[in-house]
């Protein structure tokens, strides 16, 4: 058989729903063509989500902190406990960002910092506790910070979580995966928690009945096999909670990857550009089925690659990413508000629809002028820095209560 | 090669079915065939006809540039003045390159004498490079603050020694830059074509605009690439700007409509961003422009994405599965040189 026809076999299987092997998962990761990929891809896209609506969520990036024991080498956003770098926003700053962002139609706030050699879960609690006050969806605590959290505390991941949990955490996010493997978390990040760490905290979530989100940050020193035995892992463990549900949607409710930005902090061997993102990101999409969404990284890789996404497997465009920092610490800078998340995905060819943390569509809530944009900003206008012309597209809804 | 089964489906279930073969052996399209293409809704099957097309055309290899970018402010453009021209030799040599190109934001009444006097200096700096400058708008500007005609100015700029024309975002929206090119063809010059489009504007239009291009290489015989190009830099508001997968149909469309006529499809990744250049080498390019050498006189231009160093370019495109070609600006393939 020749390659190409054992390629075409592999995608078939995918398509009909069957269950790579991570030799296949590879197979097709190193010898695809990059368009049969997209296609198998939006195949498996269309089964799971027929409709032609591709979702979003107004929220906000909150960093609380970037005091960071981990030292990953990656990473541009952390300060060493003790530098003069080092910021613990104020609970007055945390407030302002969340009724911000209310203020701008979000519901949720994505809020995730460093590992902390001292602060304990009670610190945290308190935290939390102050941003559910407010009444928003609280997506927060990253695997790593909560293994330092459980570590520093003296208690168990479950019981972290437990405590986490009634003060007011909604779900976690996926952060701090990088790569799934031994191998490629040395090269970067040595010190911070564990590939089977970083699985620990979600299966303990998973099992609480709690939701989460899975990631992969690829293309700095893994290597091929790396991404796919990330992905094995991450499906294996949605098995687990998908067959402890016992037919109810559970575990992860979306997959995100995106590309490791080499600008200031690590320089990778290989630059990872667009095709390698739509390439892992579809293989992603055929290899972990179980997982129903897929989100486009538009914020590392620009609006237009974010869009191309759109036909490579991905049925979300994630975030309207109000504020974003570790990102943007590596030098890339994409941001997009409400109208224009709408027309980015209008123009690729799909309909928009404003979701929450659960993937339950919303009424989309526009903000209604650029005046009122910066009635909402205040004193940090560089957080919202987008173009007057963003708020000339409101809905007539909107447009008839001015 | 033929698209794999997957792409086969997509092209069937996209109505595309009966194009597939004609792609796969590099055959133009005729403007119906076009436009279904345009109307297909689906990206990924005019991208695959596309790359059928390209690879018929140039199998795995993508062509690039190493551009010398000479920013026309600051130049001491004075060919008759031997110190200066020393200068601007010093300032210019010893940075490895395959072309050389004019840019910066130049006059809108710029003279035709100052004009002949930058292409001069600079071919004088560096005789080894062939050079690429001023777009078939510009043309147009000094011939109007001339009081003459395009036909003459580029007589003129050629017999300075200009080796082919640059073009800029926002052009060949209309007929006149094909015009301009064609002038261009009459004194000798081969050119890259660039065929413009804004938001939406991926249509029958530009689709004419295409086929006014192979009109004009099957007369000429001297059309080395067509550009397909949005009028907004990858930075622009997505408000206003063109959908990536406007581009990839854009793109698309160029290879389809100019089959054998014109041999290359070139990126200008100075406007998509090389992100999605990456992308576009499966949707029928097969030529890139964005790698920038360095050079005091060459900052990045202002708005846009920041160009890539030639390395990282040579390394975008092997990661997208091609073989980097460094060429010229006449897309003569050759190496690089420090003059
Ligand atoms: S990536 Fe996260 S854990 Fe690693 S150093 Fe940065 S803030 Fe700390």
């Amino acid at each position: 058989m020749s390659d190409a026809t054992a390629i075409d076999d592999i995608l078939d299987l995918a398509v009909a729903g069957g269950r790579l092997t991570p030799e296949q998962g590879l197979a097709l990761l190193e010898g695809a063509d990059l368009l049969a990929l997209g296609a198998a891809a939006h195949a498996v896209r269309t089964r799971l989500h027929p409709e032609r609506v591709v979702t979003y969520i107004v929220d906000r990036n909150v960093n609380y902190s970037n005091v960071c024991d981990s030292y990953c080498r990656f990473c541009s956003f952390y300060a060493a406990p003790g530098a003069k770098e080092g910021y613990v926003l104020s609970r007055a700053a945390l407030a302002r960002k969340i009724e911000e962002t209310q203020a701008l139609g979000g519901n949720q706030i994505l809020m995730q910092g460093g590992t902390h050699p001292e602060w304990d879960v009670a610190w945290y609690a308190e935290l939390i506790a102050f941003c559910k006050s407010f009444g928003v969806h609280v997506h927060a605590l990253s695997s790593p910070e909560i293994q330092k959290i459980a570590a520093v505390s003296g208690i168990s991941v479950r019981e972290t979580i437990e405590r986490l949990r009634a003060a007011g955490l909604d779900s976690i996010p996926g952060g701090g995966a990088e790569i799934l493997t031994d191998y490629a978390r040395d090269a970067i990040s040595p010190l911070k928690c564990t590939a089977d760490e970083w699985l620990e905290v979600h299966r303990e979530a998973h099992a609480l009945g709690m939701r989460t989100t899975a990631t992969m940050m690829f293309g700095h020193r893994e290597r091929a096999v790396d991404r796919i035995e990330h992905l094995d892992r991450l499906r294996a463990l949605q098995d687990d909670a998908l067959a402890a549900a016992g037919g109810r949607d559970a575990g992860f409710t979306a997959f995100i990857c995106w590309l490791f930005q080499p600008t200031h902090a690590l320089k990778a061997d290989e630059p990872a550009g667009g095709a390698e993102y739509l390439r892992t990101l579809a293989v992603a999409r055929l290899y972990l089925q179980n997982v129903r969404n897929f989100q486009s990284s538009w914020v590392t890789m620009g609006p237009k690659v974010g869009q191309a996404a759109l036909w490579f497997g991905c049925n979300d465009m994630g975030s309207t990413m109000i504020e974003e920092n570790v990102v943007s610490s590596a030098g890339v800078s994409y941001r997009m508000l409400s109208p224009e998340i709408h027309a980015v995905i209008r123009a690729a060819g799909f309909v928009p629809q404003e979701r929450n943390f659960y993937y339950e569509p919303v009424e989309a809530r526009f903000l209604d002028s650029p005046e009122r944009l910066r009635e909402v900003v205040g004193a940090d206008p560089k957080n919202l820095a987008l173009p007057a012309e963003a708020f000339d597209q409101v809905p007539a809804s909107v447009a008839a209560r001015r | 090669m033929s698209p794999s089964r997957i792409l086969q489906q997509v092209l069937a279930s996209a109505g595309l079915a009966d194009l597939g073969d004609r792609a796969v052996r590099g055959a133009r399209l005729a403007r119906d065939e076009l436009l279904r293409v345009v109307s297909c809704g689906s990206p990924l099957a005019a991208a695959a006809l596309a790359d059928a097309a390209r690879e018929h055309a140039s199998g795995a290899v993508v062509l690039h540039p190493w551009t010398l970018r000479v920013r026309a402010p600051g130049v001491p453009f004075a060919a008759e003045d031997a110190t200066r021209v020393s200068h601007a030799a010093d300032a210019l040599g010893g940075i490895a390159s395959s072309e050389a190109q004019i840019v910066g934001a130049l006059p809108p009444d710029l003279p035709l004498g100052l004009a002949l006097e930058m292409v001069r200096t600079v071919k004088v700096a560096r005789p080894d490079l062939t050079l690429r400058a001023f777009s078939a708008r510009r043309i147009d500007a000094i011939a109007a603050a001339e009081g003459s005609d395009a036909r003459h100015v580029l007589g003129e700029l050629r017999r300075a020694g200009l080796d082919t024309l640059d073009w800029e975002p926002g052009e060949g929206s209309d007929l006149r830059t094909i015009a301009v090119h064609r002038l261009a063809f009459d004194q000798g010059y081969e050119t890259a074509v660039p065929v413009g489009y804004a938001k939406g504007g991926v249509d029958a239009a530009f689709v004419d605009r295409l086929l006014a291009v192979r009109d004009a290489a099957e007369h000429a015989g001297r059309v080395l690439s067509v550009v397909p190009l949005p009028d907004r830099s990858e930075g622009a508001s997505p408000l206003d700007g063109t959908a990536g997968t406007e581009d990839l149909l854009a793109c698309a469309l160029a290879r389809l409509a100019l089959g054998h006529c014109v041999k290359h499809v070139t990126v200008d990744a100075h406007v998509t961003g090389h992100k999605l250049a990456a992308l576009l080498f499966s949707a029928g390019a097969d030529d890139v422009v964005g790698a920038q050498t360095a050079s005091r006189w060459a900052p990045p231009s202002g708005d846009g994405p920041r160009p890539l160093n030639p390395d990282r370019m040579r390394r975008v495109v092997i990661e997208a599965r091609r073989s980097p070609e460094l060429r010229d600006a006449l897309f003569r393939t050759c190496t690089a040189s420090a003059g």
